[in-house]
């Protein structure tokens, strides 16, 4: 069978080939790039600061509700007028996890066209704060998000961000037209 | 730059193809490789002394599971997403079933099956390059064939 999925892989890719500019392409977007970078690394120490004053302004000093504590994690933050799916627990490749979902009416981000705000918790015995394990769990720039360390990536709408605060947990938060920084800013692991 | 145009002309093709295999979609293969290539491409004075295949490949295969995870948390497209055009009527049942059955695979069973079957990585270089234990490596791969058999068994049954 093993022979026959190989024959069927080459015969179902042969026709894709890459676009003879594509290296010119990268080359010119990866230019752009590090000055988006560069830029950023100067103005993230001072938005962080800001955020870390800001945030408890805005949500309180009193504890969340209940039903924005994720598996030990508070969500400080939230923007109005979104709703929140139930939560699943779900297991993925010795990670337990467990995601609250807070979407425009409880619906779909994307499909309904509305924003969402999704914080996911992974505890696991192989989660650890390096750099390794960090790219093994999700590819993006290894960015500093109001004081934490972590790896943000943004594509098809949707803004990434996850860290470890301490070993054995991850957190990751989504966003969809919701301003990720914040929601970052306002999470708190009791 | 040095050396990288070069590397994307002789290997960018093979790279689009197992990003190919690793989602199932045209489009969404085509900007993976372009992000791998990117993320490579400006830190190409630290890997060019190495082979870099293995790094953007990494690159490739994680950022497949990590678009996968992220679909799946917000419940926007299944997983398994139908491939980009209809395969021509010509191709054999077989190839149908086959590919079928790969897309159908949860991303990172999908990653080992292509990993091992078609880039020809050990056991241990693909656990290496997902970033877990071999006998994760192992057992998700015996599960992947397990269900691309009973795939296989289940249309010889209806064929027959």
């Amino acid at each position: 069978m093993l022979d026959d999925l190989k024959a069927a892989m080459a015969a179902e890719t042969a026709h894709l080939a890459v676009a003879p500019d594509l290296a010119e392409r990268v080359e010119r977007r990866a230019a752009r790039k590090r000055w988006r970078t560069l830029l950023a690394s100067l103005l993230v120490p001072l938005l962080a600061a800001v955020g870390w004053w800001l945030v408890p302004q805005v949500a309180g000093m009193s504890a969340v509700p209940a039903d924005q504590v994720i598996d030990g994690v508070e969500v400080g933050y939230l923007p109005p007028g979104l709703t929140r799916v139930p939560v699943e627990r779900e297991t993925e490749d010795g990670y337990t996890s467990i995601t609250g979902l807070w979407t425009t009416g409880g619906g779909k981000p994307f499909v309904d066209g509305g924003d969402g705000v999704a914080v996911s918790v992974y505890r696991g015995p192989r989660i650890e704060n390096t750099r390794a394990w960090l790219e093994s769990f999700g590819n993006g720039e290894t960015r500093e998000i109001a004081g934490h360390e972590g790896v943000y990536s943004t594509g098809m709408g949707v803004d990434t961000f996850f860290w470890v605060p301490k070993p054995g947990m991850n957190v990751m938060i989504n966003t969809v037209g919701v301003d990720l920084e914040r929601v970052v800013a306002g999470i708190t692991v009791r | 730059m040095t050396g990288f145009a070069e590397f994307v002309a002789a290997r960018g093709t093979a790279l689009l193809r197992t990003a190919y295999l690793t989602c199932g979609s045209v489009h969404e293969a085509e900007d993976v490789l372009q992000t791998a290539l990117e993320k490579a491409c400006r830190n190409w004075s630290r890997i060019d002394d190495r082979d870099p295949e293995p790094y953007v490949r990494r690159i490739i295969v994680n950022t497949v599971i990590s678009r996968a995870r992220r679909r799946a948390i917000l419940r926007i497209i299944p997983t398994g997403s139908p491939p980009d055009r209809p395969a021509p009527s010509d191709d054999p049942v077989l190839r149908h079933v086959l590919m079928d059955g790969l897309r159908a695979l949860p991303p990172r069973q999908r990653a080992v099956i292509v990993l091992r079957y078609w880039e020809d990585l050990t056991v241990s270089q693909t656990a290496e390059i997902l970033g877990c234990s071999v006998g994760t490596v192992k057992s998700q791969a015996a599960k992947a064939t397990a269900r691309l058999r009973a795939l296989l068994a289940e249309e010889a049954t209806n064929a027959g």
